[in-house]
Formats: structure tokens, C-alpha cells, sequence
């Protein structure tokens, strides 16, 4: 009998040309361009243009595609109200399931292919799923939906579309810098499972459903807002050392901390982490900048551990006023372009994913009539 | 390490839930053989046996009867939804949909993963049938408590008593189709379970898959085969064009069977009884040209009817609507699906493949190569 290749740890299940990451190195490519470098010149929208066209867009097709993510920015009074009609104490990664699902319920038209399809869906859950978070936020808290601002792009939107106010250049570009880190990171586990999907031949709706329902797990997606909660926990940098300690004492993880590829930093968590520091300088929330800077001196003294992308997120949203339960969901927001982008390989190039187990159940036996079994 | 494409043939897990011998033709659950199982104990009893690993004694098989039939009825929020949609959505985004609201009302799904299965199997039927009833112009029935699973299925459908016979073939079918080892749909649950998601989060990601032409069970490509070639005269024809054309026929080829898929046998005997002479003659009559058609193409290789094929025929005669088949298969399926869950999350390794890149190396802001320093 073959191995069993549980949970396909180190399994490659094919060939990508979309991200490129040497995890002992910390090197994190899109398309073959450093993180660092898209993280500092780049934005969402074009990154976004670069994981699904392989290349970087000319100023005609930036603008192109930045005016097809506008246009399909809002929702339709049917989605609205879907998220008026769910309990206001939802969790938002939930809602955000329910709304993907629904808004790729649709059938095509005759007229349009398969093809055609796909990427017009792309195109609009891409571009409306920060909407559908930002809008709930708004609905939960008993506040009129707003409608996008076409003067503004994916980040500033998305700070918008919350608070009904426009985002300062300081903040817009804060969040546009977490936007293109999220969006995208090889075959994890929700973008595995949008590609199992698809190789069924099943839409792009269906797999980027897949997909965030596969990000729902605490084991995927979340830790941005579990990191938050832990800094609360703590409260001041005073008792750091003593949470630290008790934690490992106990066993159990710190989070934020450790990555199962990056083995000695992950690339994101120190771009990040200059972004937190930039937003929180002379603001009430620099306390947890602060804290955390501590935490990852504590940690790395105590088990040799770096951060990972989550722990400076988390940071980062907070001082950008993002509430703790929206974190898991903005991670969905952006690396919704990560999961097109695997979808659209895996059609280019498809195989269903069939895979197999080893049967470990009892041998054969036969029907018991009910009446003589015990 | 690398695999085929496709992870043909890759084992991902072990299971005690079912044995596929492909060689053979046989499905095996927990031990029983699953074309023994179907007509002579009820679906309830294979849900059982799948979900807590025994057939039950009789106290045990009415207690889950009761769990179930309490449980089918629908909150208000998903009733206004598939009245909200019925007319103009498709069936099994519909149902998908239902089922990612339902895990987010149900408060206690954390609490018992069988527990949260059985609730949601238990109102899958019913989504489908309140959302039919609406397409429909007619309110949603009340679940009959009274009834078994796949009666009471029909019973919401129809709004009738539905017919012993009709009950009977229904529930084979049920148990027929309520597991298949890792299709690609079971393979997504237990992809998004491993994760630590609920079962609803991870029922919604199968149903995803199935979405797709390539998953199996989805009988109403058969359907629309059928009535496209209309007369038995006309099938050899029709399917010399079809696979001149380079296109599959519908309900013939299994990834993993090298011969009868075993569960068609019981669907064609099933077919025999209920349908009308003329289908069945019809039905009966494509098959057999098309073996013969396949292995003239094909010499070395076995490709015979799978499991789609008959049921198209058996869903149809006990009144299902062809564009319900593929909601029909996954109502049947829930129980496999969160059977793999509850697998899943007891020994579980989050699923984190790679891929090998093969992009371009290095590049700068203008996609030009970096020159070594």
C-alpha cells in the first residue's frame, strides 16, 4: 500500500507560475517581483492586474481594469437585502459565505460562454466582496448602507464604505499596503480547495465560495483578529513577560507567531510592521504598537520564534479603526484576487482532483435483520 | 515530492467509512455492502451507520428518526430567502446558499459536529422542496414528522402521500449515493473541515464542487441524452455523432470502477419496475449501443455505466424534476459528506500542498530580469 500523504504536506500537486516563496530565505515573489518592491511602489488594483495577467499593466490597461473593478463596486438591492435579513450578530466571514454564494447563484445568460462568465464574476466578486464586508458592518450597526465613491479605489472604498468618511492619503495607503500582501500565498489550504473545486469544472463563483468557506476554519484564516484579542487580553506591556511565560508554560501557541513555511521570517510581518509603526506614531493606538514590538522581542528571546503576517495586521487594522471581527474577513477581501487567480491556472490546465484513501474500517460483514441485533 | 496531475491515485487519508474496490465493482460501507444495504434497511439506519459506526438497534433507529423529523423544519429568515430567489436562481446555488445561512443561525453547530450533521441533513430536502414549491407559486408545505426521510421528501415535493413503491426506490437511491470514499465534492469538505470549520462552512464547499460537469452524479446531462436521442432506432446514430464529435456520453466511465459500477445495477432493476416500457426499452437499449460503441473506440479499456445513468430514470419516475437531480444527490450526500467531516476533525492535519513554480525568476518594477549582484 502506498504512503498516506496526510494532509499532502510537502506534496507538490502541480505546477504554478503565480507566486514564488523560498520559505528559508523569507522571499515572497508575485508573478517574479519581490513583495517588497510591489509593497512599496505598487497598488491593489494593479497587483491584482499582475497575479491574473502574469504581467505588470501598461498605464492604458491599469486604468481599464481599474474602471471595471469601479463599475462593479456596488451591490444590487437584492444583495442588500440579504444582509439586512441576516441576524445582526452574524459573524462577517459567515455573512461574507452566504453573500459570495448568493451573488454567484445567478445562471449565465445563453449568449455568454463559460469563459466569459468566469470573468466577468471575477471581476465583480473581486471587486464587491470588500463591499458586502464593509456594508454588513454598516447594517449591524443600524446605519444606511452607503454607495461606493467611483472617485476612489479598492482600499479607499473599502475605509469608506465602513465610516461614511474618506480616508486620509496616510491611512488610504496603509490598508492598500495590506491589501497587496493578503493577495496572494500559493496553494494554502482555501485556495487548494477553490482548485479542487473548479477542477470539477464547477464556475468561479463556486470556487471562490469554496474557498472562503474553506477560510472560515481558526486553523486558515482569523488569527489577525486572535492576535487583537490576545493584545487586549494582555493590556499593558507590563505583563507581557508574565503572558508569555504562562502561555508556553501551558503549552500553547502565541499568536501570531511562526509560519509553517516561512521557517526564519516572513517577509510580510517586517514590511508590516514599518506600516504599523508609521500609522500609530503620536495616535492612542501607538500603545499596541508598542506592546507588540515587546511581545516579538519576548518571543523571539524565549522560543526563537518571528512574527507572521497576522501579528502587524492586526496592529495595523486596529489603528486603521477596523473592529476585531471584521479582521478574518478583510483577509478574504484581498486574497480573493489570489484565489482567481489559482481558479483561472487550474481551468487553463485542468485534471479533477480525485485523490483516494486507505480503508482502515472493518472487513466485510452482512445484514443483521433489525430484530436480532443487540 | 511530486504526484500525477489530478492526485490520481494519491492516498490522502484513511477511512473507515467506504471501501471502493474498483477492480471488482463493489462499494463497501463500514464493512456492508452498500447494494445489500440499499431496500433492506431504511436510509436513516445507513446515516447511522455512517455517522456513528454501526447499523442501529430498533430503539436507536427510531430515536434518530425523531431527531431528524423534528429537526426539518426551516427558520424564517432561509423560507423568505428561497421565496426572495425562487424564481430566478439556479436550484444548487440556491441550496448552497440556504445551507451557508443555516450555519450561521444554528448557534450550537460547535458543540456536536454529528449533532449540527444530523440538523442539517434533515432540512436539506427541505430547502429544495420549499424552493420548488415557490418556483412554483405555491407556499412551502409544513415537514411531516410522521414520515420517513425520503417520504417525507416526496411528500413536500408533491404535497401528496407519495406511493410505497415510490418511497422504496427513492430510499435505495438515497443509500446508494449516500457515500463515495473522495470525490472531488467530499475531498473539498474534508479539505475546508481540516481547517476547523463547521460542517455547514464545509457542506457549503461541496456543494461547490459539485457544481461541475466532471463530479459524477449529476444524472441530468443523462437526462437531457435521452430525451435528445428520443427513439431506441435513433441511439446509434446519435451516439457514433456524439463521440465523432469528441464529446463524452453521458453516464458511462468512472475514474475509479474498471468495470459495472455496482450501484447502476440496482438503479437499472429499480428503473425496470417503475418506469414505463417504452423509457426503459429506450434507456436499456443507449446503454448497450454504447458499450458496444466504447469498446470499439476504446479495446483496452472498460468503460461501462456508472451511476448517473439509471438514476435519472429511477429520480424521474418517482416524480423528482429533472432540474432537482443534482439537489436530489446532494440531499443523499449530506450524510457522506459530514460523515467525512466528523473524520476528519478527529485526526486531522490541515490540508497545505505545494506547488512547484515556474513562473519567471527575479524581476524588477518593468518585468525585467534581475541581473546577479
Amino acid at each position: 500500500m502506498a504512503e498516506i500523504e496526510k494532509g499532502l504536506e510537502g506534496v507538490v500537486i502541480g505546477k504554478s507560475a503565480i507566486t514564488f516563496i523560498d520559505g528559508l530565505h523569507g522571499i515572497l515573489r508575485y508573478r517574479g517581483i519581490d513583495i517588497k518592491e510591489l509593497a512599496k511602489n505598487s497598488s491593489y488594483e494593479e497587483v491584482s492586474y499582475l497575479l491574473w495577467n502574469g504581467r505588470l499593466p501598461t498605464k492604458t490597461q491599469l486604468s481599464k481594469f481599474a474602471k471595471d473593478l469601479s463599475r462593479q463596486r456596488s451591490l444590487s438591492p437584492a444583495v442588500v437585502q440579504v444582509l439586512k435579513s441576516l441576524p445582526r450578530n452574524s459573524d462577517p466571514m459567515e455573512v461574507a459565505r452566504t453573500a459570495v454564494s448568493y451573488v454567484a447563484a445567478f445562471p449565465r445568460k445563453k449568449s455568454e460562454t463559460f469563459e466569459r462568465a468566469n470573468h466577468r464574476k471575477a471581476v465583480q466578486l473581486a471587486s464587491s466582496l470588500s463591499t458586502i464586508v464593509s456594508t454588513y458592518d454598516r447594517v449591524r450597526r443600524g446605519q444606511r448602507p452607503l454607495r461606493p465613491d467611483s472617485k476612489l479605489g479598492h482600499a479607499a472604498n473599502f475605509l469608506y464604505l465602513r465610516t461614511g468618511r474618506k480616508p486620509s492619503r496616510e491611512f488610504e495607503r496603509a490598508y492598500d499596503t495590506i491589501c497587496m500582501l493578503y493577495a496572494d500565498h500559493e496553494m494554502n489550504a482555501s485556495t487548494f480547495a477553490g482548485c479542487v473545486t473548479v477542477s470539477t469544472l464547477a464556475d468561479l463563483g463556486g470556487g471562490v465560495t469554496s474557498a472562503i468557506a474553506t477560510l472560515a476554519g481558526p486553523l486558515h484564516g482569523g488569527s489577525n483578529q486572535r492576535v487583537m484579542e490576545m493584545l487586549e487580553k494582555i493590556g499593558s506591556a507590563d505583563k507581557i513577560e508574565k503572558f508569555v511565560d504562562d502561555e508556553l508554560a501551558a503549552g500553547r501557541r502565541i499568536m501570531g507567531f511562526g509560519h509553517r513555511i516561512y521557517k526564519n521570517f516572513d517577509p510580510r510581518a517586517l514590511i508590516l510592521k514599518e506600516v504599523a509603526d508609521r500609522l500609530t506614531r503620536e495616535s492612542k493606538s501607538r500603545k499596541w504598537f508598542d506592546m507588540a514590538e515587546k511581545i516579538e522581542d519576548y518571543v523571539w528571546e524565549k522560543k526563537n520564534l518571528r512574527p507572521n503576517i497576522e501579528f502587524y495586521a492586526a496592529v495595523t487594522l486596529n489603528a486603521l479603526g477596523i473592529p476585531k471581527d471584521l479582521m478574518p474577513s478583510v483577509f478574504a477581501c484581498n486574497r480573493i484576487v489570489g484565489w482567481i487567480a489559482h481558479i483561472f491556472e487550474q481551468y487553463a490546465d485542468n485534471r479533477l482532483m480525485r485523490p483516494l484513501t486507505e480503508y482502515v474500517g472493518p472487513e466485510e460483514q452482512h445484514y443483521v435483520p433489525l430484530s436480532q441485533r443487540s | 515530492m511530486w504526484v500525477p496531475k489530478g492526485l490520481e491515485g494519491v492516498i490522502v487519508a484513511s477511512t473507515e467509512l467506504t471501501k471502493i474496490d474498483g477492480q471488482a465493482g463493489r462499494l463497501i460501507y463500514r464493512g456492508y455492502d452498500a447494494t445489500e444495504l440499499a431496500g433492506n434497511v431504511p436510509y436513516e439506519a445507513v446515516a447511522h451507520l455512517l455517522w456513528l459506526g454501526g447499523l442501529p438497534a430498533e430503539a436507536e433507529l427510531l430515536q434518530l428518526r425523531e431527531k431528524l423529523g423534528r429537526s426539518r423544519a426551516l427558520p424564517v429568515v432561509v423560507e423568505d430567502f428561497l421565496h426572495s430567489v425562487a424564481k430566478v436562481a439556479e436550484p444548487l446555488s440556491v441550496l448552497q446558499t440556504s445551507v451557508s445561512i443555516l450555519g450561521g443561525l444554528d448557534s450550537t453547530k460547535s458543540a456536536s459536529t454529528v449533532n449540527a450533521s444530523i440538523a442539517l441533513t434533515a432540512r436539506m430536502p427541505t430547502i429544495v422542496a420549499s424552493f420548488n414549491r415557490f418556483r412554483h407559486n405555491a407556499s412551502p408545505l409544513q415537514p411531516r414528522a410522521d414520515l420517513s426521510h425520503a417520504a417525507n421528501y416526496l411528500y413536500m415535493l408533491t404535497g401528496k402521500e407519495p406511493r410505497p413503491e415510490h418511497v422504496r426506490a427513492l430510499d435505495s437511491y438515497f443509500t446508494l449515493l449516500a457515500d463515495h470514499g473522495l470525490g472531488a465534492s467530499t475531498f473539498v469538505a474534508r479539505v475546508a473541515a481540516s481547517t476547523l470549520t463547521d460542517v455547514y462552512s464545509a457542506v457549503v464547499a461541496a456543494i461547490s464542487a459539485l457544481k461541475g460537469p466532471l463530479h459524477g452524479g449529476a444524472p441530468i446531462y443523462v437526462w437531457e441524452m435521452l430525451q435528445s436521442i428520443g427513439r431506441p432506432e435513433s441511439a446509434r446514430e446519435w451516439l457514433r455523432e456524439c463521440l465523432a464529435k469528441g464529446d463524452r456520453i453521458m453516464g458511462f466511465g468512472h475514474r475509479v470502477y474498471r468495470t459495472e459500477d455496482p450501484r447502476s445495477k440496482v438503479l437499472k432493476r429499480l428503473a425496470k419496475e417503475l418506469v414505463k416500457p417504452d423509457l426503459f426499452h429506450l434507456a436499456s437499449t443507449v446503454e448497450s449501443e454504447a458499450r458496444e460503441l466504447l469498446r470499439e473506440d476504446h479495446p483496452n479499456r472498460v468503460i461501462d455505466t456508472n451511476v448517473e445513468f439509471y438514476s435519472s430514470l429511477v429520480l424521474d419516475a418517482v416524480g423528482i424534476p429533472p432540474e432537482l437531480f443534482t439537489c436530489t444527490f446532494a440531499c443523499a450526500r449530506s450524510v457522506g459528506w459530514t460523515a467525512h467531516i466528523v473524520e476528519q476533525r478527529k485526526d486531522n492535519r490541515l490540508f497545505r500542498p505545494e506547488s512547484e513554480y515556474k513562473g519567471p525568476a527575479d524581476l524588477d518594477l518593468h518585468g525585467l530580469q534581475k541581473t546577479e549582484a
